[in-house]
C-alpha cells in the first residue's frame, strides 16, 4: 500500500503490479509521510486469475467503482494517473474544476483550457521546467468565492512526440517509463517540481485565460477573445459546471470579467513564454 | 411594457465588453449565450433582474431591432428561460 499526496487530495493505493509502486515512488516519494485523512482509496487489480498470465490486463478501482475498461498491464502507471484524475473530476463538488493547465509567475495565475492535441501539456512541461510554477497540467481547482486557483502536486502527462521533445529540451528532468500504445498513444509523466517547492505555493488569483493551439505552420498569433466567447468555452471546459449550478455560473462570470482573454496559435514555446511574461504577467 | 421574469436561482449578466448576455436558468440549469452583433453601440448597463426584463432592456444590451427582440423573447419563453408575468 502507498499513500499518494497531491496536496489537495490524498490517495491510498494498493496495486497487484509492483512496477506501479516504483513509478509512484519516483514521482511522489518526496511527499511527507504523515497520517492525514485519505480522500480516495484506489487500486489496480487483475480482474481474473487467467488475466494475470494470458494477455494480462488490469483494472482501476476507486472503492468498489471501476470507471474504465480493463487495460493491458503495460499501461498500469498511466491508468493510475487517469484514474486519479477521474476521482477528482467525479467527486469534487465544492470547487470549480476546469479542464486546463495552470501556470503561475509572480503570484499571477494563467489558465490554459484546451482540447487534446492543442499542445497544452508540452507547453506546461516546458514552461514548468523553465521557471514557471505548475499548479496543474490537467485541471484548475478554483475556489468559487475568491476565484483563486489552488496548486496540485502532480506530474505532467506527455504524449507521443512531446516526450522526446521535452527530454531533448530538459535532459535532467525526471520522466516515468513510457507506456506504449495507450488509447492516447505513447504516454510518459515528467516531474516538474519537488515537494519542497510545492509546499511554498499559495492559492493564486487568475489574471488571464489563454486558449492555446499548437499549429506547426503558424508563428505566434494572438487573438483577443470576447467575454461571451470565453465564457461559453470556459464553461464547456468545466468538469462540474452543471453540478455547481448558479455557483458555477457566478464563478466563471467573475473569472471572465476580471481576466485578460486570449486565443493563441503557436509553433515556438519560447515565443509563447515571452508573450505571457511581457503582455500578461508584466 | 411587458416584463419577463427568470425562474428562481437564475442569473443574467450583460458582459462588460458588450459582447453579449449570459443567462443561467434556475429552471433547467442550462446557460444561454446571446451575442451582441454591434458591441460598439450598446450599453452594458443592465437592470436588476429581480424586477424583470423588458424588451427594451434586450434591445439596448444586444443592439437588436424590435422584431428580432420579439423573436428572441418568444424563443426564450419557449425554452422556459423567461417566464411571463
Amino acid at each position: 500500500m502507498k499513500i499518494i499526496d497531491t496536496g489537495c487530495y490524498r490517495f491510498e493505493l494498493t496495486s497487484d503490479i509492483r512496477h506501479v509502486y516504483d513509478v509512484v515512488d519516483s514521482l511522489y516519494s518526496d511527499t511527507p509521510n504523515n497520517d492525514g485523512p485519505i480522500d480516495f482509496s484506489v487500486s489496480l487489480v487483475f480482474e481474473s486469475f487467467l488475466r494475470r498470465f494470458i494477455k494480462p490486463q488490469i483494472s482501476f478501482y476507486s472503492d468498489q467503482h471501476s470507471p474504465f475498461k480493463p487495460l493491458p498491464i503495460s499501461q498500469a502507471a498511466a491508468v493510475l494517473e487517469w484514474g486519479m484524475n477521474w476521482c477528482i473530476a467525479a467527486h469534487e463538488y465544492g470547487r470549480l474544476l476546469i479542464h486546463s493547465a495552470v501556470l503561475v509567475k509572480n503570484g499571477k495565475a494563467i489558465i490554459f483550457p484546451a482540447l487534446p492535441g492543442s499542445g497544452k501539456s508540452t507547453l506546461t512541461a516546458h514552461l514548468g521546467l523553465s521557471g514557471w510554477q505548475v499548479y496543474s497540467d490537467e485541471m484548475a481547482i478554483i475556489d468559487t468565492s475568491s476565484c483563486e486557483v489552488s496548486p496540485l502536486y502532480r506530474p505532467v502527462c506527455l504524449k507521443n512526440n512531446s516526450i522526446d521533445l521535452v527530454k531533448e529540451w530538459h535532459p535532467n528532468a525526471l520522466f516515468s517509463p513510457i507506456c506504449r500504445d495507450t488509447q492516447k498513444g505513447d504516454v510518459a509523466h515528467v516531474k516538474v517540481s519537488n515537494w519542497k517547492q510545492y509546499s511554498t505555493l499559495q492559492p493564486a488569483q487568475i489574471v488571464a485565460v489563454v486558449f492555446p493551439k499548437y499549429s506547426p505552420e503558424t508563428e505566434l498569433t494572438i487573438y483577443q477573445l470576447s467575454q461571451l466567447d470565453a465564457f461559453n468555452t470556459l464553461s464547456k471546459n468545466a468538469f462540474n459546471y452543471n453540478v455547481l449550478g448558479a455557483t458555477g455560473f457566478d464563478a466563471v462570470a467573475k473569472i471572465i470579467q476580471s481576466s485578460s482573454l486570449f486565443e493563441i496559435q503557436y509553433n515556438d514555446l519560447n515565443e509563447v513564454n515571452e508573450f505571457l511574461i511581457e503582455d500578461i504577467i508584466g | 411594457m411587458q416584463r419577463y421574469r427568470l425562474p428562481p436561482e437564475s442569473r443574467m449578466i450583460c458582459l462588460g465588453d458588450n459582447s453579449g448576455v449570459a443567462i443561467y436558468s434556475g429552471y433547467s440549469s442550462n446557460t444561454t449565450f446571446l451575442i451582441n452583433k454591434n458591441p460598439q453601440s450598446s450599453s452594458s448597463n443592465f437592470p436588476d433582474i429581480s424586477q424583470g426584463i423588458t424588451k427594451l432592456d434586450l434591445i439596448n444590451c444586444l443592439s437588436l431591432t424590435e422584431d428580432s427582440a420579439d423573436n428572441l423573447i418568444q424563443r426564450l419563453i419557449s425554452e422556459k428561460v423567461f417566464w411571463t408575468e
